[in-house]
């Protein structure tokens, strides 16, 4: 018996991605546009399904309200746009209504399966005993005596920090980069547009003075937030994209309550450009300092190398304390270089997106002329 | 029967009139006739049942003596953080008042007085200062 519910996730892949391509097949055959999009919505749900028993609750977390939620309402609102039908030869009625209670009766059993497997379960505390690597992580990412564990230690108590920006540290370099580019990209889109130059007057812009005050108290409250959950990344949960997040709220709320031209006093773009550019080449650097220490003693060293590995002395590592702190080596240089980049590319774009339509038309009928 | 037994009964005292206040806000956000006097139970929910049942829970958390030092910074975490709904909630609802007066998203339609209007038609009161 103990077999079968070893079994059991594989039976539950096997008939979500067969129930998947039932649905991909429904999508593509249907001739009304709103259930082949309703059809495509069911085939998301079973890779959902699928990513999670694949152990990637990551991604299950934005694959479904991207997928199932927003990519079918974007559709659906175009094919309102446009037309409902299209010219393509349809299954019978009959075959479609079989093919969709099999789909109904595969992701029950598919449920029902997951229940018995606990992979899914109703309690309301989440179980007591970890799996292997959730224990292999918590015991490996702090301080620990014993040698062969320092080896695998990112000295850090904070296991996602740990994860995001050691273990896995290239994956997150990339992430990074793919913000950037997107950051590049709504520069290069509006690279003539600007924020006209008008003085901010305190009595006929913005809104009342109740918002006002309120909003002089609360920014420098979330400036100061923001920089604690950024530079306590390895310690607590957050980090660089958290804080910086947490502080471009700042900007969008002096945006708002005040005005734009109020904000560009203190956030201008080209500043914000140029101190993210700083963030990006403190990641840079963090990434590469133990290879450049390395490259400089005559030692070894990698990329993204964190701890000395007591294993092979000749290689080259960050301290993971100064002066008794618990800095965790390159973690806190990673934590605060994202903290920058990420403030700074969201008030890039906040400041982007609150250029006036007119200095926006009066651009692009220029370059039309 | 010692000061934390009171400060015990306090805090259930003071969660318990937020949980009251919540079911309140509730059934006005369902009953009220219009955007104003839902906004009017909307503030209940944010003063009367979050401030209230913050400062009931620090006080709660600083009686927990078994969390040891702990137990003062989560009290003073939820005391914080009570004083900034406490300030935050009414800015809040007067900017979505002033918004959706002037930009007349909502309708005013079971309309006992409207001072706001005739002050305005009068020229004392100009949309900018109010």
């Amino acid at each position: 018996m103990s077999q079968l519910y070893e079994l059991i996730p594989y039976i539950v892949m096997a008939v979500s991605a067969l129930a998947s391509t039932v649905a991909v097949y429904l999508a593509i055959v249907e001739r009304d546009l709103i259930k082949a999009v309703l059809y495509s919505a069911i085939q998301s749900t079973f890779y959902a399904l699928l990513f999670y028993l694949l152990m990637v609750p990551d991604i299950v977390l934005v694959y479904v309200p991207v997928a199932v939620g927003l990519l079918s309402a974007v559709f659906i609102f175009a094919i309102k746009k446009t037309e409902k039908y299209e010219e393509v030869a349809g299954i019978p009625k009959t075959a479609s209504a079989i093919i969709l209670v099999l789909v109904t009766v595969f992701t029950l059993i598919a449920g029902w399966l997951l229940i018995q497997s606990h992979a899914i379960t109703f309690e309301i505390f989440p179980s007591a005993d970890a799996r292997a690597l959730a224990k292999w992580f918590l015991n490996t990412t702090l301080a620990s005596k014993e040698w062969w564990i320092r080896t695998f230690s990112a000295m850090s108590p904070e296991a996602v920090t740990a994860i995001v920006w050691d273990y896995r540290g290239l994956d997150t370099y990339f992430e990074t980069s793919v913000m950037y580019l997107a950051i590049i990209g709504a520069l290069a889109i509006a690279r003539y547009f600007e924020i006209p130059k008008k003085e901010y007057k305190e009595e006929s812009m913005g809104m009342s003075i109740v918002g006002k005050t309120a909003t002089k108290i609360l920014v420098p409250m979330i400036i100061v937030v923001a920089i604690s959950i950024g530079l306590h990344g390895h310690l607590t949960p957050g980090g660089g994209f958290q804080g910086g997040v947490t502080a471009a709220v700042a900007v969008s709320l002096m945006i708002f309550i005040f005005s734009v031209y109020f904000a560009v006093r203190y956030f201008k773009i080209y500043t914000a450009i140029l101190l993210r550019i700083i963030g990006l080449i403190g990641i840079a650097l963090a990434a590469t300092i133990a290879i450049l220490i390395a490259l400089a003693t005559g030692y070894h060293g990698f990329i993204f190398q964190n701890q000395p590995k007591p294993i092979t002395p000749l290689e080259v590592g960050l301290p993971y304390e100064i002066g008794g702190n618990l800095i965790s080596g390159t973690l806190l240089i990673f934590n605060a270089s994202e903290f920058l980049a990420v403030f700074m590319g969201f008030a890039i774009l906040f400041l982007l997106l609150s250029v006036p339509e007119e200095s926006i038309m009066e651009v692009i009928r220029g370059e039309i002329e | 029967m010692g000061l934390n037994f009171i400060l015990t009964i306090i805090s259930y005292i003071l969660i318990g009139i937020g949980a009251f206040c919540q079911v309140v806000a509730g059934i006005g956000m369902n009953r009220f006739p219009n955007f104003f006097v839902r906004l009017h139970a909307a503030t209940i929910c944010a003063v009367g049942g979050s401030f209230v049942p913050i400062i009931g829970c620090s006080i709660l958390a600083l009686t927990l003596e078994e969390f040891g030092p702990s137990r003062f910074f989560l009290a003073g975490a939820g005391f914080v953080t009570a004083i900034f709904i406490l300030l935050l909630a009414p800015v809040g609802s007067h900017l979505l008042a002033k918004a959706a007066y002037f930009s007349k998203a909502a309708v005013l339609h079971p309309k006992a007085a409207d001072l706001l209007e005739e002050d305005i038609k009068k020229g004392e009161v100009r949309e900018s200062t109010v």
